[in-house]
């Protein structure tokens, strides 16, 4: 009875959460009018002296919040001057253009107050700001060495912008804290202002490795450079739509153990293979009889080894696109399921020998989700020639407009905007007391220092000298909109692929223990039927290794499907999913129990559905399955059957790479 | 070919001098395109296996030929792709780089080579 109870509480448990996920991504955003009142109304009321902090913290999100959607306007409005501008306009054409113009003076003007605003009450704030924030105090501004137009103090800071070059805010980071080490592995799960930053950071410090007095060197980080200053000027707004599958949201991936394990949350198998090792450790069970808790480790065997041999995990990538064997074997995993049910100390996992429940092989045969397969060879090549030029043509050009002319004497590039010119002197001056040191460590430490000169520095960019500067900032802006053309004609491509096919074989060799052990042969497919949707289908047959007496020699054979509904990232705990399953399962014969005894009037068939919440925890490789599983019967009582489960998947590929990533 | 300063990308050669430049990729599809700043309005992308062969002019005013290399990179995951690239002058010298251009995300990073001519 308290179990059916548990079970309930579950189940209402994982609907509620579903529910609360998907209302957080659908609840309507504040918008100005309406953060405009709420600002007057709390400025109108005096208060109380208990909540005198919560109210200028509330003041002050709502301001900042308030910015950032005038921000878009601003940037909206510039656009929309920007494409309207006609030479030999009519006169109302022009009024037009006139009221655009000043309506984007009044945006102007009430994003400098509320950037006054803020500086003023920052310090109210402050120190709650300093317990979300992790990174070291970064390097002062020689403020008395900047000329004063190159300060527009009240710039918002980079961390709080969102812009046309920000597809995603780090909605974890609020404080806009991010590990660049993190966005080398995941770059896709971030802002390409934040990759902007952070790559600027990497290429400084490899600069430093050859030279350490060296900076920002435009020949080699004008890109970058002008990614992350884009990003602080927030000069276009296109929405960025280009953002690419997160290594996270993954749903390709089956780290935990097949459904025929105690204690899985899996109904249906997955095609992927994780790079070095996956771990499951799952409570409850999908569709055995026996619940428990299953341990199930899966293996890469080339990047188990590469990782056993200090190798990094980009390096080991790299170096056996070369091997056809390392080839083969990226593409294997090998699994062992351990039953801690089992052994001398049942309920504790020992990992002995006498706990291991499986064995299993996976191959992956196809994938033609690898934007690299040999299919898609002539559409990228046409891709380059085409769109990659036209991109090509407008990046030089515009580069080329924001340099100054090279002459004999001054043959290497530097920024015509004279205010840019000085800006980027002083932030190598900062930048060249930054040492790197010789260990892997160092070395990010250097990267996370550089990082914080670099952020420092992008909130006094010389913004207003930018926008006076016509030529500066029209070639600026072309630029964006070269770059947006090139992205979204590649995002047209990669969601093609993404629909591609996987098609996997995967052998368990499950270990019975009063019973004859058993061999599942498992076909996988998974098809991308559009969006980021995806399907699965598994067709499997489990024979008993050696004949039992009186019964077949096939046990069961089973078709299964599921179809992955990404949520995205509502909570900032990264990329969840929620996935209905259904599987079709035929006994040829009556069951087995554990013990060895034949349950009569159990063969026939058996139908299952599954409904099942994964949640990562974002950037640790974790993650958190919740899942609840219906049936007909089960394999030896036929009765219906309702059963909740819950665990986590470990993926090592994620903090391994975060180790040492190259 | 001489290499004045390999951070800056900074080289001298004579005039006439041919300049040939590889690149090889690793863990990307293939995408190299170029532009030099002495073309208006053109650009070019470069076929799997094929050099940039130029030729070194002295211009008039002794100002330097400046050669722009954007990096293309496609795969799955943004990142751990890579190129290197190697530089031969005709009348002698070279420059190699591994890697040339590491991977960015999506970003398509731009190497700027510029050539004094004398």
């Amino acid at each position: 009875m308290k179990s059916r109870a548990l079970i309930a509480l579950s189940m209402v448990s994982v609907l509620l959460w579903s529910c609360v996920l998907i209302q957080a991504q659908t609840q309507a955003a504040p918008t100005v009018e309406q953060l405009r009142q709420e600002i007057s109304r709390l400025l109108a009321k005096t208060p109380d002296p208990d909540l005198k902090a919560a109210h200028t913290e509330t003041l002050q999100t709502l301001r900042i919040q308030l910015r950032d959607l005038l921000l878009e306007r601003k940037g909206d409005l510039q656009g929309q001057l920007r494409d309207l501008q006609s030479a030999g306009a009519s006169p109302a054409y022009k009024d037009y253009l006139a009221k655009l113009e000043d309506q984007l003076g009044k945006v102007k003007q009430e994003i400098t107050q509320l950037d006054t605003d803020l500086a003023n009450n920052a310090s109210a704030v402050g120190s709650q700001r300093a317990l979300v924030t992790s990174e070291p105090t970064p390097v002062e501004s020689p403020a008395t060495e900047t000329a004063a137009a190159d300060k527009p103090v009240p710039a918002p800071k980079a961390s709080e912008v969102q812009t046309a070059t920000d597809p995603v805010t780090p909605a974890a980071d609020p404080a806009g804290t991010f590990d660049c080490n993190e966005v080398f592995l995941h770059p896709f799960n971030y802002t390409r202002y934040v990759e902007g930053i952070c790559f600027l950071s990497r290429q400084i410090v490899d600069h430093k490795k050859r030279d350490p007095t060296r900076g920002i060197i435009l020949s080699r980080d004008e890109v970058e450079l002008v990614i992350a200053m884009l990003g602080q000027l927030m000069i276009d707004q296109q929405k960025a739509s280009f953002l690419l599958e997160a290594e996270e949201a993954r749903t390709d991936k089956q780290t935990g153990a097949g459904p025929n394990a105690n204690g899985t949350t899996s109904l249906v198998i997955k095609g992927g293979v994780p790079s070095i090792l996956g771990m499951a450790v799952e409570n409850g069970a999908a569709v055995a009889d026996s619940s428990g808790t299953t341990i199930t480790f899966r293996f890469n065997p080339v990047g188990t080894l590469e990782a056993l041999a200090n190798k990094g995990y980009i390096t080991g990538y790299r170096e056996d696109q070369n091997n056809p064997f390392a080839r083969f074997f990226r593409k294997t995993s090998l699994g062992v399921s351990f039953d801690a049910s089992r052994g001398s100390t049942p309920g504790t996992f020992t990992g002995g020998a006498k706990q291991i429940s499986a064995f299993s092989f996976k191959y992956v045969f196809i994938n033609e989700r690898d934007p690299r397969n040999q299919k898609y060879q002539k559409r990228w090549e046409d891709f380059i020639a085409t769109k990659g030029v036209d991109f090509t043509k407008v990046a030089a050009k515009n580069f080329k407009a924001l340099e100054r002319v090279r002459t004999a004497t001054e043959p290497l590039p530097q920024f015509k905007n004279e205010a840019l010119r000085t800006w980027l002197k002083n932030t190598n001056e900062l930048l060249a007391g930054i040492t790197v040191g010789p260990t892997f460590t160092g070395e990010q430490q250097a990267i996370t220092q550089v990082q914080a000169v670099l952020k420092k520095q992008l909130a006094v960019l010389p913004v207003k000298d930018i926008e006076s500067d016509k030529s500066t900032l029209e070639a600026l802006t072309n630029y964006a909109s070269g770059f947006k053309t090139y992205l979204d004609e590649k995002k047209k491509i990669l969601d093609d692929i993404s629909k591609g096919t996987v098609v996997s074989f995967e052998y368990t060799n499950n270990r019975e223990v009063n019973i004859p052990d058993t061999s599942n042969f498992r076909f996988i497919a998974e098809k991308g039927p559009g969006g980021r949707f995806d399907l699965t289908a598994n067709g499997s047959l489990t024979m008993f290794n050696k004949k039992p007496a009186g019964m077949n020699r096939i046990r069961d054979f089973q078709f299964a499907g599921q179809f992955d509904v990404p949520l995205g990232d509502p909570l900032g705990f990264g990329q969840s999913a929620l996935s209905f399953g259904g599987r079709y399962e035929r006994l040829m014969d009556d069951a087995l129990t554990v013990a060895g005894t034949v349950m009569p009037k159990t063969k026939g068939d058996i139908a299952f559905g599954q409904v099942k919440l994964t949640i990562p925890i974002k950037g640790t490789g974790l993650k958190l399955p919740f899942s609840v599983t219906f049936a007909n019967r089960t394999e030896l009582i036929k009765e219906r059957d309702i059963r909740g489960n819950f665990g986590f998947t470990f993926d090592l590929d994620t903090i391994f790479a975060k180790l040492k990533p190259f | 070919m001489v290499v004045v300063d390999e951070l800056d990308l900074l080289f001298s050669g004579a005039n006439n001098e041919f300049i040939t430049m590889t690149f090889t990729k690793h863990n990307t599809v293939w995408g190299i395109t170029f532009a030099f700043d002495d073309e208006e309005d053109e650009a070019h992308s470069l076929l799997e296996g094929t050099p940039i062969k130029f030729q070194l002019r002295r211009k008039a005013d002794g100002g330097p030929t400046v050669l722009r290399v954007f990096f293309h990179f496609i795969n799955a995951s943004g990142t751990g792709g890579s190129y290197d690239s190697n530089m031969i002058g005709s009348r002698g010298g070279s420059f190699d780089e591994v890697p040339a251009r590491r991977q960015e995300g999506d970003l398509v990073p731009q190497n700027i080579y510029t050539f004094q001519v004398s």
